[in-house]
């Protein structure tokens, strides 16, 4: 069912408006060369012992870290899509 | 009749106190608007600034994006490409330009737009079709209308895999893999595996990303939206649209990490869990980030003009005003949600207390700040200034 008039123009105005801020912020962001680094990493406390896995340990098979996650029952997998290899290179800001 | 933008300003403006908390309206067009609107700015320049490169690799690639540029799909916008894409013009990146660009023909095309196109790539990646996962290829030629697309990709090895994949509805169906999707309330959360990911210069974040996904992981998830659904479904919304695609992080010991990439609209990512109340308050706290993400596509919360630092107890560092509200902003939802948890007789009242316990010292130092801040904006005070009188409410 097509919209009623004054909603459709609301909605229209709406985006007009909305398209206008976003390009002056996209503008702003992409000529003043900051907000590169955009994000917000949060650490939380857990009070459960629930995994030993640690970043350094590459060779640990996927069925064990899932293992460690939910210590009962057999591994089953969603998806087994191939392993893509990628180079740490460097480290970004975080917030939160 | 002629449209009037001025209307428009003033009902988007009215609008900025919904991004604040779920108590608060939130105009529903407003959010897949902005993911919208974004995409697009970013997808133009990000074309116009790699521009002939895409056209060697790729030189029908323009033909799918342009009417998306010109206004067609216009719920195309929660979508990594868009973020891969931001990251590309600002560091320069040349060696994965035209796979940014193929992401967003297959994401516009998975929506329904139609088009023929292909492109090479100088290293293997995966794109995404709908929830369809592509095998790993170095090229990709596609042929789409709305229902159906045939897609062939060739590996490193020159592999060819040809697909014809068919639109069932809001689904694609076809022989590849099926990337997990949480759908419980109407999400349509997306589950990647580290494989689905650019992310160009996020190495270390995708290196702790893992590459499978285990299906009592998508229980949890289940069961963290089944506890927002049964104990504070004002948050259902909450999290509904601000949260389309997440991964997954290696479990560290005695650590929960959770983030967001500012850039990366609807994105988030998590660390794996046994438990779904602390992944239910995860979710509830990066759908914060995504909100307030999605709010500062429209304007600053500040002016600039408080060059001051500020103590933020989560992360134990002084922070900017900007970082000292979104920790504010998220923590604050995160406590009314443990509250409203307990007031609604979750079992777990125990932990609700103890989050109580760490939670509401950290919001009185970050409230600090903010009280009387002149450097906040209106959108800064219509995000913080509900959640200061939500807070004193539902005590």
């Amino acid at each position: 069912m097509p919209e009623p008039k004054d909603v459709s123009k609301t909605h229209q105005n709406l985006q007009l408006a909305v398209k206008s801020k976003i390009l002056e912020r996209i503008h702003s962001n992409l000529t003043s060369g900051g907000a590169l680094v955009a994000s917000t990493q949060y650490v939380k406390s857990d009070g459960t012992n629930y995994g030993m896995y640690t970043k350094s340990d590459p060779n640990s098979s996927l069925g064990d870290i899932w293992e460690r996650v939910f210590p009962v029952a057999p591994a089953t997998h969603a998806a087994t899509p191939q392993l893509q290899v990628t180079q740490p290179r460097k480290t970004t800001g975080s917030g939160g | 009749m002629s449209s009037d933008p001025g209307t428009g300003h003033e009902v988007l403006e009215s609008s900025f106190r919904g991004f604040s908390c779920p108590f608060e309206p939130f105009v529903e067009a407003l959010a897949p608007m902005v993911a919208a609107e974004y995409g697009r700015g970013i997808a133009r320049a990000f074309l116009d600034r790699h521009r002939g490169r895409i056209e060697r690799d790729a030189p029908r690639l323009r033909s799918v994006l342009d009417p998306w540029l010109e206004g067609a799909v216009p719920e195309a916008g929660w979508d990594l490409c868009f973020g891969d894409a931001y990251r590309s013009i600002h560091i320069g990146e040349t060696g994965y330009d035209t796979c940014i660009a193929a992401s967003m023909a297959t994401h516009v095309g998975a929506l329904g737009l139609p088009g023929a196109w292909e492109a090479r790539f100088q290293t293997p990646v995966r794109l995404r079709w709908g929830r369809l996962l592509l095998p790993a290829c170095t090229s990709i030629a596609v042929e789409s209308d709305s229902a159906t697309a045939a897609i062939t990709t060739f590996g490193d090895d020159r592999t060819r895999t040809q697909l014809i994949v068919t639109r069932d509805g809001d689904e694609w169906c076809g022989d590849a893999d099926r990337i997990p999707t949480v759908t419980r309330c109407g999400l349509r959360l997306s589950v990647l595996s580290r494989d689905a990911l650019l992310l160009r210069d996020f190495d270390d974040l995708v290196a702790k990303a893992l590459p499978t996904i285990d299906l009592r992981m998508m229980g949890i998830f289940d069961a963290a939206v089944e506890i927002i659904e049964r104990y504070t479904p004002m948050y259902i919304p909450w999290v509904r649209r601000a949260l389309h695609n997440v991964f997954i992080l290696y479990p560290r010991t005695d650590t929960i990490e959770s983030g967001s990439v500012e850039h990366y609209l609807g994105l988030i990512h998590l660390s794996a869990h046994a438990q779904p109340l602390p992944i239910a308050e995860l979710l509830v706290h990066e759908a914060a980030h995504q909100h307030m993400n999605l709010l500062t596509k429209l304007g600053p919360v500040d002016d600039g003009s408080d060059h001051n630092t500020y103590y933020s107890p989560p992360v134990d560092k002084q922070r900017r005003i900007s970082l000292i509200m979104a920790a504010y902003h998220a923590f604050s939802n995160v406590l009314l949600f443990y509250r409203l948890c307990r007031r609604n007789g979750i079992a777990e009242r125990r932990e609700c207390d103890r989050q109580e316990g760490i939670l509401r010292p950290w919001l009185e130092q970050l409230q600090a700040p903010l009280e009387g801040n002149p450097a906040l904006t209106d959108i800064g005070r219509a995000l913080w200034l509900p959640l200061r009188s939500q807070l004193q409410t539902i005590a």
